[in-house]
């Protein structure tokens, strides 16, 4: 029972402990992959976001630039001290304007230091529109006036070139207006990656660099560039670029993704904990479930127990699941049908006993009977060989008798101790000092009792009678068991040996014409036994029977 | 027994455990990246040298990453900017002590390098120089280190062009915010050249032309920054002094910047430099920078390539902490640069070879190389 109950233990505890893991592992993927997919939403929505800002960033620049052109090309009619004022006026942004002769010379200038007469030939917003004979957008260089990051916007005019000097201030400014988070930044770059604009104009004032590669360059500085993952000034952003159109410089829109890792760091946490809790509820209550299962389980063994053990009398139990109900009443009314039944078996029994201890006394005092009558018979009986042969069949119902008596009075009423029985009847028919005994116990049903007790009172009353010494006689009796009863192959072993003359020469037993002797075979076949018979300082006999 | 043996092998278990714990721990500890410090001007009038020293040096250090760092310990290249304010370069360097370099690159002009010294050697935390030419810098056992050479050199090549010429009369314009490189080029010059002015300026238009030409100086000797220089030169010619011009080491280290700035006025200006910026050993270099930044190298930008040189040598060495990297670069003698092999005296100052430019057809061109 213990070792059925550890099974069913280990099997709880791997289906717990399956539960427990699957659980778990199942939990990780669902909230790694929850996490995932929400991660993967969030992102091309910040995506696209920031797609959508950096369009309408570099929109708006190309705009802005486009308007200060136009307003250079408006110089270009009238180019003169008044229009320059005007001009500057009109454009604040413009922190210096030049008009410059096709020498180079500049002719005209108006706002920071007065370049008037310098030869300006090699310079970028120079040379730019005199080789490409457009509007030309500088590269980021550092400003003569101010020592300050400056950008030209020139145009080819017919005297020469007119450029204004662009105050990049107005450029982070308007990045600064845009609708940003604080966390969220914007930028623009020029050609060669420096940035000329930024939500953090310090940035601008340190001439920082993007300082990509070309390839990242050339990827990101396409109108279907996609938002890209990556590090960005100290941190791991979502970044979006888009060409401002008509120029060289890329508009830029990064948005932190540590917030949205946050979030779904949070989610996932949240997740987790909340499925954690599930699976604890769900295990708790498993758990508890099985306790009460296996204590109901254990109440119906010991229940079963008690019954085998013949105590009917079942404390009330009320099982804590309502489906063990019936089996808990049918528990109660079972244990009252056995202790009933036990019952009325056991009167019957004793009944049927007492019936049969009444029988063994009726047949052993009826034997007496015909015992007292055959002795009153032979008392009238003048031939003394009918006179043997009377005492020799009293002596045989005698023999009978015992059995039952010692059956009687032995509350067995199916088995004997055949050696106390071999014992009573060799002292009714022996003097004890002529008598040796060896014995072990054997206990022998009645039906093969008799038959051997009628064995031994023959051939002991053959020892006797033919011994010649009479009752002086010596009868060693043996009784042994041979063999392995445990295996079932046991024979019993009776020996019956005297020390008178033995039998006559050459007789044959099983020719004999001795009603004892044909008993005695007769017998020995009844017990499907054999015998042996030796004539060595008197008659040995050795009777075997099975068990 | 089973017991017994287990309670014997336990303490064996737990020291193996510490040292495992140990072990892990310093492998830990050894793969935190090595800090190193970038101090300069990258706004302002210096921002010439400081951006371009800057950009130089990230390079550098993202290439050594992408190489795989130094022993697996990535790099990491911290700057501050000081504005062109010297007052600002101590509190930049302790920024960047805090941080835990193990060195600085910088500082890029002399004065700024002057303002930081004794905060370096007070901090013994190693100042590596790429272009702080001043003449005081040297000499000394402290701990600042110069890649590139004393102006005393160019000083020295300009007298004696000077005397070549025939030039005996010599006119210097300073800028005074850089005072310490400007006297290297006076101190050296007034023992050679008869200086008959020496006109310092805070803003250009503090500059009296008309003084200048009433000197009548034979070579009129600019010291200022690029931008400066080409915008003195400028005023010059439209106040119609057509000395010859020689121009300071500073005044070349971003020459489109001086072309773009000077125009025709510095036709025939003549100048000495520590390197030529075309030359062949320098295309790898210029090649991966214009792609980055989409200009190549100026000398500015070469000059502290040739720190980090030196740097990398020193940390390759063992110089990982503040200690060890002044006693690895004291030993240094010579190294290799982006193009010239480097030397190095016992007190940590540069000697490289010397050319000759002078400025034609709005080009730079290359004249030779002083004796």
């Amino acid at each position: 029972m213990r070792k059925r109950l550890s099974a069913g233990l280990s099997l709880n505890l791997f289906l717990v402990g399956s539960v427990i893991v699957s659980g778990v592992l199942a939990l990780v993927a669902m909230t790694w992959q929850t996490g995932s997919a929400v991660r993967q939403h969030l992102s091309e929505e910040l995506g696209d976001q920031s797609k959508s800002l950096a369009r309408s960033v570099a929109r708006n620049t190309s705009f802005f630039l486009e308007s200060h052109f136009g307003a250079l090309a408006a110089l270009a009619a009238e180019p003169d001290e008044r229009s320059l004022g005007t001009l500057a006026s009109a454009f604040p942004a413009f922190s210096t304007l030049l008009v410059v002769d096709s020498t180079g010379k500049v002719r005209l200038s108006h706002g920071g230091d007065n370049e008037e007469g310098y030869d300006v030939s090699r310079r970028e917003y120079y040379l730019g529109p005199v080789k490409s004979g457009q509007s030309y957008l500088s590269d980021s260089s550092i400003s003569r006036r101010s020592y300050h990051p400056t950008v030209y916007l020139s145009q080819r005019v017919p005297q020469g070139i007119v450029a204004g000097e662009l105050d990049l201030q107005s450029l982070s400014v308007y990045i600064a207006q845009l609708a940003l988070k604080s966390e969220d930044l914007a930028a623009i770059a020029d050609g060669r990656g420096t940035l000329v604009a930024h939500s953090d104009g310090s940035r601008v004032e340190r001439s920082e660099n993007l300082a990509w590669p070309p390839e990242l360059k050339a990827a990101m500085f396409r109108e279907d560039s996609a938002p890209k993952e990556m590090d960005f000034e100290g941190q791991r952003v979502l970044l979006s670029a888009a060409p401002v159109p008509g120029t060289r410089w890329m508009a830029i829109v990064a948005i932190p993704t540590a917030e949205g890792e946050h979030s779904v760091s949070r989610l996932r946490y949240s997740l987790l904990f909340a499925m954690s809790l599930i699976i604890a509820l769900i295990l708790g209550t498993s758990i508890v479930g099985l306790f009460y299962l296996a204590s109901e389980f254990r109440g119906f063994a010991a229940r079963m127990h008690a019954i085998a053990s013949g105590d009917y009398e079942l404390l009330p139990h009320e099982p804590v699941f309502s489906e063990f109900r019936s089996l808990a009443r049918d528990f109660e009314h079972m244990a009252q049908k056995v202790k009933t039944r036990e019952t009325g078996l056991s009167e019957s029994l004793e009944h049927k006993e007492a019936l049969i201890q009444e029988v063994h006394h009726r047949v052993k005092n009826n034997m007496q009977m015909v015992v007292s009558l055959l002795s009153l018979g032979q008392q009238q009986i003048d031939d003394p060989l009918a006179r043997v042969h009377f005492e020799r069949a009293i002596g045989r119902i005698d023999a009978m008798a015992t059995v039952h008596e010692m059956l009687y009075y032995s509350g067995n009423l199916a088995r004997l101790r055949f050696d106390d029985y071999l014992r009573s009847l060799a002292l009714a028919l022996v003097d004890p000092s002529c008598l040796r005994i060896e014995s072990e116990v054997l206990v022998l049903d009645m039906d093969r009792a008799i038959p051997g007790g009628l064995i031994a009172n023959e051939l002991i009353t053959n020892a006797i009678k033919h011994s010649g010494k009479d009752r002086a006689v010596e009868i060693r009796l043996c009784l042994a068991i041979e063999g392995r009863p445990e295996e079932g192959m046991a024979m019993a072993r009776l020996e019956v040996a005297d020390n008178g003359r033995g039998f006559e020469e050459g007789l044959d037993p099983e020719h004999s014409g001795t009603l004892g002797l044909r008993l005695v075979l007769s017998l020995i076949q009844q017990l499907r036994g054999s015998w042996e018979l030796s004539n060595d300082c008197g008659a040995h006999w050795t009777i075997r029977f099975p068990l | 027994m089973d017991s017994l043996k287990s309670q014997k092998n336990l303490p064996l278990f737990a020291i193996a455990l510490i040292m495992a714990a140990f072990a892990m721990g310093t492998a830990c500890v050894s793969r935190q990246p090595i800090v190193l410090g970038l101090a300069g001007s990258f706004s302002g009038r210096d921002s010439a040298l400081g951006i371009s020293g800057r950009n130089a040096a990230e390079l550098f250090v993202r290439q050594l990453n992408q190489a795989g760092g130094l022993g697996h310990r990535m790099v990491v290249l911290q700057t501050r900017d000081f504005a062109s304010d010297e007052s600002k370069t101590v509190g930049a360097d302790r920024e960047l002590l805090d941080l835990g370099a193990v060195a600085i690159v910088g500082h890029f002009t002399s004065a700024s390098a002057v303002a930081a010294l004794d905060f370096a050697n007070r901090e013994r935390i190693v100042l590596v120089c790429p272009t702080a030419s001043a003449a005081s810098l040297g000499g000394k056992r402290d701990f600042l280190f110069r890649t590139i050479m004393s102006s005393v050199g160019d000083a020295i090549a300009i007298a004696a062009d000077l005397a070549a010429t025939g030039r005996k009369r010599l006119l210097v314009i300073e800028a005074r915010e850089n005072k310490p490189y400007a006297e290297t080029y006076t101190q050296s010059l007034a023992k050679s050249v008869q200086l008959v002015d020496d006109i310092g300026f805070d803003a250009l238009a503090d500059i009296d032309y008309g003084r200048i030409a009433r000197a009548r100086a034979d070579a009129i000797l600019i010291i200022a920054n690029p931008i400066d220089t080409g915008s003195i030169a400028q005023e010059l010619r439209l106040h119609k002094v057509a000395e010859p011009l020689y121009l300071s080491g500073f005044a070349t280290t971003n020459s489109a910047d001086l072309l773009a700035s000077g125009g025709e006025a510095l036709e025939g200006a003549w100048f000495v430099h520590q390197m030529v910026e075309s030359q062949p050993a320098l295309g790898p270099l210029i090649e991966s920078y214009r792609s980055v930044y989409g200009v190549a190298p100026d000398s500015a930008a070469i000059e502290t390539w040739d720190a980090m040189c030196l740097v990398k040598i020193v940390l390759e060495a063992g110089g990982l902490d503040r200690r060890s990297f002044y006693e690895r670069i004291c030993k240094v003698r010579s190294f290799q640069g982006s193009a010239d092999l480097i030397s190095l005296d016992d007190f940590g100052d540069a000697t490289r070879p010397l050319y000759i430019f002078q400025i034609r057809d709005g080009k730079i061109q290359f004249s030779g190389r002083t004796g």
